[in-house]
């Protein structure tokens, strides 16, 4: 079950597949994972690449990935936790440096929903070696058969004898005896950490104020810095006059930021701006220095609009079908015989992160290196595009990982970390670079907005016997310069289900250019996607007169695995997520007039999730309420059920502010928004309660980070059908577009 | 610049900076008092709120030369606040709370929102839903703690009580 198409969120995509995972994991096993680290310091008797013990038996787990709010800080260090038997009170968490080195390329990403996934047997093998190591030291000790040695709970005990030694004891001794090429991984059925509701490691510390971010990181002779950013997309510095702002008491220096000269990063991996830095001795005189900046732009797209891209969409659409991305059957031909045929556009905005800490970077560069304090999701990448900036090997970039404040995808790119290493370069000092609120949500790489042509025709039983999906949009492709692919390349996705469920079933794609920059956000297509097939299919059954639950489940048949692009996914386990939350839900209910229940179910980012929510609609105001959400969610082994019910919470509550609030939009070259006032997000007041349900799975944990995001939007909108009979199909709804 | 002199967590603090600086880049970067987040200077997201003469407030917004003698707490300071807390650090009621529900996912936010649900359990120990929802409504969290912070406000008033 990988993750569709190339360059997708995941850029080691097909290491989603378990059999390829272990074919990219087994270099590093052998170079890194397992092997004694060089650096532990000397209270640490035993290391490997993800764990060490001291000798007074504490254990200290490692981190390779970005925390972004996702808690790998937690489900990563269970899982070497379950395979030591490590006392779980002793655990101690430290976020690793990027070290490709050390834990092999690819693998240092928070991206994909792939951190569970790609961690699971690397992280588990390191605690297992480590725990077969300190049996053998024990049983070395007590001139007994390895075998006769236990591991419990951070001790080796030996019940012929009675005999018992503390991990502390047994490190070095343990670290001396050769790393087991092959060691044993428990069964999941005595499984006691992976599949506890365990708690944030770093929860007291962020209770406290003491959990570091990006914007937290203090660095000795240390700088603050603002940027002006060019206003309209792709405009350069004509000219500066920094005078005024050189003239602010605390402001050090006034740099332009040539970004046109900066040497490409590659595909994917998108340049800052063109901008103006003030660089001060705190934050508010770099702000104020900013404010008195005189600075003249030229160029740039300053006719883009939103209203010129939907129209050149709408234009675009009447004028033809795309090029296709799937064509089964004749769809053309089933719709002229089909019993009922509809035809609607579904509408989606570009949408900002707006993840709540504004985007920052900390940088020290010198002769030939640069020292990096980046809350980023992708440091490898953000060590390329540093090393292309100042021209040095991406090697000689320290890039210390540090906590973010949310990143949905954001926090992939490193515009934010090239930019200020640039600038510490040209202010010839460490700086922090930090983005106002408006320079974060007017300089993103948003979620592309798409104008999608749906045709659906049912038989006389109320089957779909044909469906067609012309997508029509700027793709993220496009702006981050992918080069030639597939029609809708990244934008449509051929094997979500209803594909292959319906005899006759076309996808295609027309390219439109905008110079609004586009990029991944949570849940990358199938944020959009989730939303226009489950409203679609919502339609298709009301027209032939069919329950939405019941069609869906009559459309997905007998339990089979089917195609998922290099992958397969399993009709059963989507057919059970369906059931599940239905159920719970109580789908079928009478409920009061303007009241309804909607449901929507994806296989998407590699989990199958299902959401029933329950909404009223006042009529007067045409006010919405999602009072209740009831989600089913089978992502394999839950590693941490309370964070996976975290992540589901969190998806609900994205999904719904997309429904009610959330657009970019574009106007003379510039994004409108500026703040939370205009980029609205859902308040607590606006949270509905949601009800997680997980399906009991011992397979191989998938990914929860964003797959119950596609099914929430669309289970609010199909809800409101049901409350209303008004049919939403743009988003996000309008105030008093229900009214009445 | 003229010098100030502000009551932080019961300490006096005296600072040198512009009379405009807000209060949140007095603590973060004069102060060191890092907890206090910057979400988006206008007010709208309460990532930076702290109490200043016991009231939640903006502290994106106020300016140091606003302040007076009015005591300021931060969420360093919110378990030492005798009024709130016993003294050390990490357990007022909403902190022990948070911890236990498992509130945060990025975390962020969290401090605004501790502070403000202190704030409003000095002045409401039981409040409703209803209550939670308006004392609580100026607060954002994107990554969607709310049901969890909902719940994590009456864990904290059942213990008050």
């Amino acid at each position: 079950m990988s993750a569709p198409g190339r360059r997708e969120f995941l850029k080691a995509g097909a290491a989603a597949a378990g059999g390829l995972l272990l074919a990219v994991c087994l270099p590093s096993r052998l170079r890194g994972e397992l092997a004694g680290a060089a650096a532990a310091p000397p209270a640490d008797a035993f290391a490997n690449a993800f764990l060490r013990i001291g000798t007074d038996g504490s254990i200290t787990i490692t981190v390779p990935r970005p925390e972004i709010g996702q808690g790998v800080r937690t489900a990563l260090p269970m899982l070497v936790a379950e395979e030591l038997e490590a006392d779980w009170t002793r655990v101690r968490v430290e976020q690793a440096d990027l070290d490709p080195e050390r834990f092999g390329r690819d693998t240092q990403f928070s991206g994909g929903s792939n951190s569970v996934r790609g961690s699971w047997l690397p992280m588990r093998r390191a605690g297992a070696a480590a725990r077969e190591m300190l049996a053998r030291a024990a049983a070395e000790r007590w001139g007994v058969d390895a075998g006769s040695c236990r591991a419990v709970r951070g001790t080796v005990q030996h019940a012929a004898s009675g005999r018992r030694a503390s991990y502390g004891e047994l490190a070095a001794a343990a670290a001396r005896l050769p790393v087991p090429a092959e060691p044993r991984l428990k069964d999941p059925s005595t499984f006691t950490v992976i599949g506890r509701r365990t708690r944030l490691l770093d929860a007291p510390a962020i209770v406290r104020g003491a959990a570091r971010y990006g914007l937290d990181t203090r660095v000795p002779g240390m700088l603050y810095a603002v940027v002006e950013r060019a206003p309209v997309f792709g405009a350069r510095v004509e000219r500066v006059d920094g005078a005024a702002a050189l003239a602010v008491p605390g402001v050090r220096g006034v740099h332009v930021i040539d970004a046109d000269a900066i040497p490409d990063f590659g595909e994917n991996n998108p340049r800052p701006v063109n901008g103006v830095a003030v660089v001060a001795d705190s934050t508010w005189a770099a702000m104020t220095g900013r404010r008195a900046l005189q600075v003249r732009w030229s160029g740039g797209t300053a006719g883009e609009s939103s209203e010129r891209l939907r129209a050149l969409c709408a234009e675009a659409a009447r004028r033809g079908t795309g090029g296709v991305a799937r064509s089964d059957g004749d769809v053309e031909r089933a719709l002229a015989s089909a019993a009922h045929t509809l035809e609607a556009v579904y509408e989606v905005p570009f949408l900002s992160h707006a993840q709540m800490e504004p985007m920052n970077c900390t940088a020290r560069a010198s002769a030939g290196r640069c020292e990096v304090w980046a809350p980023t999701q992708n440091p490898e990448e953000a060590a390329v595009a540093v090393g292309r900036t100042l021209g040095i090997a991406p090697s000689a970039v320290t890039m210390h990982i540090v906590r973010a404040g949310g990143g949905f995808g954001r926090r992939y790119y490193s515009d934010f970390v090239a930019e200020a290493a640039l600038v510490s370069k040209m202010a010839g000092a460490p700086v922090q670079v930090v983005w106002t609120r408006e320079d974060d949500l007017r300089h993103g790489f948003y979620r592309p907005a798409g104008y999608h042509v749906l045709r659906g025709g049912v038989d006389s039983s109320g089957m779909p016997v044909a469906w067609s999906h012309h997508l029509v949009n700027a793709t993220r492709g496009d702006y981050l310069r992918w080069g030639p692919g597939e029609p809708g390349d990244g934008e449509l996705r051929r094997d979500t289900f209803p594909g292959g469920f319906i005899p006759n079933y076309r996808l295609s794609h027309t390219p439109v250019q905008s110079a609004v920059p586009r990029g991944q956000w949570r849940a990358v297509a199938d944020s959009a996607l989730g939303f226009v097939d489950n409203g679609f299919l919502d339609e298709l059954a009301r027209l032939g007169g069919r329950d939405p639950l019941e069609l869906r489940l009559a459309m997905l048949g007998p339990t089979r695995d089917v195609p998922y692009y290099s992958g397969r996914y399993n009709t059963g386990r989507l057919r059970r997520v369906l059931e599940l939350a239905a159920e719970r839900a109580g789908w079928g209910r009478a409920l009061p007039a303007g009241r309804g229940l909607g449901i929507a179910a994806c296989y998407a980012n590699s989990a199958y999730c299902a959401h029933v929510a329950e909404v009223s609609v006042e009529r007067a105001t045409g006010a919405v309420r999602v009072h209740r959400v009831v989600s089913a969610i089978d992502c394999g082994t839950a590693v941490n059920p309370l964070g996976v019910e975290a992540q589901v919470e969190g998806s609900v509550a994205q999904g719904v502010s997309t429904v009610l609030h959330e657009a970019i939009t574009a106007a003379d070259g510039r994004v409108v928004q500026g703040n939370f006032h205009e980029y609205r997000l859902l308040r607590i007041g606006e949270m509905p309660s949601v009800e997680v349900h997980i399906v009991p799975s011992s397979g191989p944990p998938l990914g929860v980070g964003e797959g119950a995001l596609p099914p929430a939007a669309p289970a609010v909108v199909n809800a409101i059908h049901a409350a209303t009979g008004r049919r939403v199909r743009r988003l996000p709804l309008g105030t008093g577009v229900l009214r009445g | 610049m003229p010098p100030y002199t502000i009551r932080v967590n019961n300490r006096p603090r005296p600072v040198d900076v512009a009379a405009d600086t807000p209060l949140l880049w007095v603590l973060r970067d004069a102060l060191g008092l890092t907890g206090t987040k910057f979400g988006c200077g206008v007010g709208a997201c309460g990532a930076c709120t702290v109490h200043v003469g016991g009231e939640p407030t903006r502290s994106c917004l106020l300016p140091v030369s606003a302040i007076g003698a009015r005591p300021v707490t931060t969420i360093e300071g919110l378990s030492a606040d005798p009024s709130t807390g016993s003294g050390q650090a990490g357990t007022h009621p909403v902190q022990r709370a948070w911890v236990a529900e498992d509130v945060a996912q990025c975390g962020y936010c969290q401090a605004g929102q501790l502070m403000s649900a202190a704030a409003l359990l000095r002045k409401t120990p039981h409040p409703t839903d209803e209550q939670i929802d308006t004392a609580m409504g100026a607060n954002l969290c994107r990554c969607g703690t709310y049901q969890r912070v909902r719940r994590a406000i009456h864990r904290a008033a059942g213990e008050g009580r």
